[in-house]
């Protein structure tokens, strides 16, 4: 493991470009190092682009953006075989889906075929064009971000794909403080140091899936499944595979607060973003995200 | 109507239990009876096999009383012992064919819970005691058979499952030591009824007519054992242990008698004979003491006549210090003794009293006469003989002048009856003649066959003299299996059956010191010994009582969440140093406050970071060190990078 | 099985239901938790007894060692009853919604001491089967809206049978019933074209057999030609979908009915109906905002649990 100190180079590094996100930053870092994809979930101006491109470079990654519209078609993200005169013969000519951390700026305004074939590169790390499979390297993460207010002409992502992302979080207003920092910014963006490399962040994902996870823990994290699949809270509960990514983000929690255990607090802080968006509440009066809040907060922390 | 326990395995069980709990009973039911049992218990058997339907209820009320009158004509006294077992071994077996809800069940249980102690009282050796563990265990996996309700599965196959049944009979095992301890016990029965009025454990019967003794000597029964002589053990043909004085003679029998009680004097202290005699449980009033009793711990009158007379028609196991006078017999002549010493029928065996008158005469003093009496027994041919002829109406003129065969009640009766047709006192006395030395536990063990007759002679100058006539005809008889020890001992060689035979009595003798005379005054004493505890036992059982919570909360604090006491520990602390700390927040989040708040904050992360470490980390981390003091920030925190 | 316990009838059900445990997961605690001996503990109790009484007069030691031995035996098979119970845990429950007068079928997951010997449960009503994981139970309904678990109790006899401890489990959570669906109900009302909202920017006039594609139509009923030659979304759908041009507003007035449980009967039915034939439907009960039409497992689930509250 590298030096502790490096977890928090890394932190602070990112805070000093996004301002006052110290959240998002930690849950965006979470699902960087457990390999998995992150839903920004808010409205246009919030600083999405800038928290993507900013987590890229500081890892050295390869980055691409993709404006997902109403007439983007499946072969604009993962790339098409063109006929190429001079072999005479068809050449696969990539995608911006091969990159390592690709933003997919309002995902919901494609249509679901193009919805789909990103959803299964993000899923299997692999594109078929023409039946022809074309794997992705990894590291690979989509960072893919929703206006959720603006309805119109959007096809929102159905509940079975939402289970492609480790998580959804919202961007929210900056606190006052870092609003003003930002205004006072001289200069459009400062720029952001690399620190790290694709390796180190392959690496690291190796790291956080050797966590040690004592059964306390998993015990919690079953009760929580548990108690989404209570009647009367939501439509359906978890599924097994919401379990796994959950403590997946927790392990990954541990590591950036440089411990080489979960604790139940790293359940806390993460679960409310990885089950918020597999859940639909049962009923009109209740609120998922502020019933899971409740949940995290009823977990016992020294159990 | 179909029957659902026919198939059931608890039933088959049940059965298994009644035929093991009859099979101790062959000891000492009579053939009948147990035939008659045994063909109760094949009913229930031949149900079970399909061969036989359960007897209807009007054919059962009729069949119980046959069978239990059948069984009761058997016994010689209804309510004894015998008849009672007999009788509640007919009504087990008869509830057995009556089995249609749960509840036959548990009635059968009780007859078999009470058939268990009909079994202890009969015989109360350690080997009983593990049969009757058996059948307890037993019954314990018959409750669990009923409350699994497996009605499908055989029996082998429940009972391989049913091993839950040896856990909870080991957990039960110290609060059984604890009750058998301490369970405050009865000074006095209730109510003395004896066991069994008919025989008598060591079959010593307070009248001896020929022929009484003739079943002891077969009987290898151990009676009482002997040790810590002081000062040292006397040969074994000298140790004469006492038990009856038989005053009265009605032609056939002697019959007992006693005389008034004997204040205790003091013996010359270097005449006593200390010894300890653990005897085993048996029916009368009498008890045993080497000859010539002085002193003891018997509660019991010791008379006139050396005998010691117990207010108990039974007597418990027990251990008692006896002391015993070697040579000095101090008995006064009591009026009565003398007049009862005399006494004879009025009429019957007319050769013996005038061939004791003549000889006498020819004598000339009662010592004289004694003698040539023994000589004559010694020199004519008088025989010893296990199997004696019959003798016919005048027993005593039979005995001496025509069969001339016998053994030592015999000659006993028969020296008595002359002296006292001579004129000179005389009475017959029974009780048992040496024992066999255990090299093992160093002490003699003698048996029911080891059962005696003798006389005493009075004489004046001399007291009451004893006289041994048996002796005097066959002294081998006296001292045939004492020379056999001697033989063995002798040559250093010893059979395994001798050996396995000492090895067995000493588990006995060690079973009856320290497992069967323990009782009331043992445990007042035991108590006494252990300090001082309150002297109401009740209030004393109270206190354990109440001390059973307190082991229950021990238990639990022994088992309670270390790790997490020492969070909670942090938390009061906390809570009472800074009020405002946010405890209810998880570790985490308390050593980022205690970091920025706290003197010393680091430290106290720290002790969290370990502390989390120890919880949920990976095995085989060091363990916690002491909670660090938690001490206010002073100033105002300094800005924390 | 037949209970042969004295103890938990009418007043000790009362009485110690107080204590009832409401939360899930669900594990017995000290005073939740009664134990009393069974008639058979009884009997036996009172044999030792009478045991007791003879082998102490007669001191008998083997006699008594015999008589504490099985006191023993009963006290610590007393405590096993006890921690059998408190053993036991309820888990999670799960039950799908169903309409009144049809059973609701609930799921207990429970994690039972032992396989071997499970504590039975027993409820007013229900039928109860066990397994080693969980446990079935079916409940009646009768009425729509908020159904309330009857109180469930716990019983053990483990492992010898002569006590029975038992406890109490009323879940504090209500499960909700849906209303009764009438069994044949009219068709579907005369089709009430709501003015087009945003969601469907697109006049449907032309447009008879095809509607525009929505999230969740399957990509076979894409209709590929229009869409390659027009760029236009559509989907078709089958014959005897055709005849719904457009959302229908369900409203109560529609039913026909004055009796209000007979016309949230029949709204039931024709929800269910239009959610069978993929016509978007809306709701409006007297009194109530009404729900705009949409399709979709939630928005059925949004609709009926308006109906089952109404």
């Amino acid at each position: 493991m590298p030096g502790e100190n490096f977890q928090r180079h890394i932190i602070s590094e990112i805070n000093r470009v996004v301002l006052g996100k110290s959240q998002q930053v930690e849950q965006a870092l979470i699902c960087l190092a457990s390999a998995g994809h992150l839903l920004i979930e808010d409205i246009p101006g919030m600083g999405k682009t800038t928290l993507a491109k900013t987590l890229a470079k500081v890892f050295g990654l390869a980055f691409k953006r993709v404006q997902f519209t109403n007439d983007l078609l499946p072969a604009d993200i993962t790339g098409m075989n063109v006929f190429d005169t001079t072999t005479q013969a068809f050449r696969f000519h990539p995608g911006p889906v091969f990159s390592q951390i690709l933003l997919a700026d309002e995902i919901n305004r494609a249509p679901p075929k193009t919805q789909s074939a990103l959803l299964e590169a993000m899923e299997e790390l692999q594109v078929t064009v023409d039946g022809q499979s074309h794997r992705l390297e990894p590291p690979f993460s989509v960072i893919a971000t929703q206006n959720p207010l603006e309805m119109a002409g959007t096809y929102p992502l159905p509940e079975s794909q939402m289970d492609r992302f480790m998580m959804r979080i919202p961007l929210g207003y900056p606190a006052p403080e870092a609003e003003r920092a930002l205004l006072e910014r001289k200069h459009r963006d400062p720029e952001v140091q690399t620190l790290g490399s694709p390796e180190k962040l392959l690496e690291i994902q190796q790291q956080t899936r050797e966590i040690h996870v004592s059964d306390t823990v998993l015990d919690l994290v079953q009760q929580l499944l548990r108690q989404t699949r209570e009647p009367g809270r939501f439509v359906h509960g978890l599924s097994p595979r919401a379990g796994q990514q959950l403590l997946r983000a927790a392990q990954a929690r541990a590591w950036w607060q440089t411990r080489d255990f979960v604790i139940p607090e790293d359940l806390q802080q993460v679960f409310p973003a990885v089950a918020g968006h597999r859940l639909i509440a049962a009923s009109m009066e209740q609120d998922v995200q502020q019933n899971l809040e409740e949940m995290a907060l009823a977990l016992p922390t020294t159990a | 109507m179909k029957n659902p326990w026919r198939n059931h395995p608890a039933y088959s069980l049940l059965l298994a239990l009644n035929i093991l709990a009859l099979l101790p009973q062959t000891f000492w039911l009579d053939p009948l009876t147990l035939l008659l049992l045994l063909l109760l218990w094949s009913w229930g058997l031949a149900w079970k096999t399909g061969y036989l339907p359960l007897p209807n209820p009007w054919s059962k009320v009729v069949l119980t009383l046959i069978v239990a009158a059948a069984v009761l004509g058997q016994q010689a006294v209804l309510l004894g012992l015998r008849g009672g077992s007999a009788l509640l071994a007919v009504m087990l077996l008869m509830k057995s064919l009556e089995i249609r809800t749960e509840r036959d069940f548990y009635s059968a249980m009780v007859g078999l819970f009470f058939m268990q102690l009909s079994l202890l009282f009969h015989n109360d050796s350690w080997w009983m005691g593990l049969y009757v563990l058996f059948l307890a265990l037993g019954m314990l996996a018959l409750l669990w058979l009923l409350t699994q309700n497996k009605a499908r599965d055989r029996l082998p196959d429940c009972l391989r499952h049913a091993s839950p049944i040896l856990r909870l009979a080991l957990q039960a095992l110290p609060l059984t030591v604890a009750l058998f301890l301490l369970f405050p016990r009865l000074a006095q029965p209730l109510w003395g009824l004896p066991l069994d009025s008919t025989q008598g454990k060591t079959g010593l019967s307070d009248k001896l007519s020929p022929g009484d003794l003739i079943e002891l000597f077969l009987d290898d029964t151990p009676v009482f054992r002997a040790s810590r002589f002081q000062p040292a053990m006397p040969p074994l043909d000298q140790l004469y242990w006492r038990a009856m004085v038989l005053w009265h003679f009605d032609g056939r029998a002697w019959k007992r008698g006693w005389l008034p009680a004997q204040a205790r004097q003091k013996p010359a202290k270097d005449d006593t004979l200390r010894y300890l005699l653990v005897n085993e449980a048996y029916a009368g009033n009498w008890l045993v003491s080497l000859d010539w009793p002085v002193d003891g711990d018997y509660q019991a009158q010791l008379t006139l006549d050396g005998q010691w007379i117990s207010r108990q028609q039974w007597q418990p196991a027990g251990e008692h210090q006896l002391i015993s006078a070697r040579t000095d017999r101090q008995e006064s002549a009591h009026p009565l003794a003398l007049s009862w010493g005399l006494q004879l029928p009025p009429a019957g065996n007319p050769q013996t009293r005038s061939w004791a008158r003549q000889q006498l005469k020819k004598h000339g003093s009662p010592a004289a006469f004694l003698r040539f009496v023994l000589n004559h027994f010694n020199r004519e041919n008088f025989y010893y003989s296990l199997t004696p002829q019959p003798l016919g109406e005048n027993t005593v003129d039979d005995f001496l002048f025509r069969t001339r065969i016998g053994y030592c009640e015999h000659y006993a009766s028969a020296l008595a009856f002359t002296m006292r047709a001579a004129g000179i006192p005389a009475r017959v006395v029974t009780g048992y003649l040496g024992g066999e030395y255990n090299p093992l536990g160093q002490y003699i063990v003698v048996r029911k066959s080891d059962a005696h007759a003798w006389t005493e002679v009075w004489l004046k100058g001399q007291g009451w003299v004893r006289v041994d006539p048996t002796a005097a005809v066959a002294p081998e008889r006296v001292q045939t299996a004492i020379r056999d020890q001697q033989a063995v001992h002798d040559q250093g060689m010893m059979t395994v059956d001798i050996w396995l035979k000492q090895q067995l009595d000493w588990l006995a003798y060690r079973w009856n010191r320290w497992f069967l005379q323990y009782n009331y005054d043992l445990q007042r004493s035991m108590l006494h010994n252990l300090g001082q505890w309150p002297r109401h036992l009740s209030l004393w059982m109270l206190a354990l009582l109440g001390l059973l919570p307190l082991g229950w909360w021990l238990y639990h604090w022994q088992k309670r969440d270390r790790l997490l006491q020492q969070w909670h520990q942090l938390q009061r602390q906390l809570k009472r140093v800074v009020p405002e700390a946010p405890v209810q927040q998880g570790p985490e989040a308390l050593a980022r406050w205690a970091r920025l708040h706290l003197q010393g904050g680091d430290e106290l992360a720290r002790w969290i970071q370990h502390w989390l470490q120890l919880r949920y980390g990976p095995a085989g981390s060091p363990p916690l060190p002491p909670l660090p003091p938690i001490r206010r920030c002073d100033k105002p925190p300094s800005s924390h990078a | 099985m037949n209970l042969d316990s004295i103890a938990p009838s009418g007043r000790m059900d009362r009485l110690t239901m107080k204590r009832a445990g409401k939360t899930l997961p669900w594990q017995p605690d000290r005073r939740q938790l009664f134990i009393l001996p069974t008639r058979g503990g009884i009997i036996l109790g009172i044999a030792l007894l009478f045991m007791l009484l003879g082998s102490l007069n007669y001191n008998n030691n083997l006699a008594i060692a015999l008589t504490f031995f099985m006191t023993s035996c009963l006290l610590v098979s007393a405590i096993w009853t006890h921690r059998h119970l408190q053993d036991c845990r309820l888990l999670e429950l799960q039950a799908l919604p169903v309409h009144a007068g049809e059973s609701l079928k609930i799921r207990l997951f429970w994690q039972p001491p032992e396989t071997s010997y499970l504590p039975e449960i027993q409820g007013l009503n229900l039928q109860v089967a066990r397994h080693d994981n969980h446990i079935d139970l079916l409940l009646p309904t009768h009425h729509r809206g908020w159904l309330k678990l009857p109180p469930l109790k716990l019983t053990s006899r483990y492992p010898l049978g002569l006590f029975v401890a038992w406890s109490w489990w009323r879940y504090s959570r209500k499960l909700l019933i849906w209303p009764a669906v009438e069994i044949q109900p009219p068709p579907l009302p005369r089709l009430q074209t709501v003015p087009a909202k945003s969601n469907y920017p697109f006049s449907q006039g032309d447009l008879t057999e095809l509607q525009r594609w929505q999230a969740g139509d399957p990509m076979s009923r894409v209709a590929w030609k229009i869409l390659a030659r027009h760029g236009q979304w559509l989907s078709r759908h089958p014959e005897g979908e055709n005849e719904s041009h457009g959302p229908l507003l369900l409203r109560e007035e529609d039913t026909g009915l004055r009796d209000r449980e007979a016309a949230i009967s029949r709204l039931t039915a024709w929800i269910l109906e239009a959610e069978r034939l993929s016509i978007p439907y809306g709701l409006e009960l007297r009194g109530q905002p009404s729900i705009a039409p949409a399709l979709g497992e939630a928005h059925l689930t949004c609709c009926l649990e308006r109906l089952a509250l109404a």
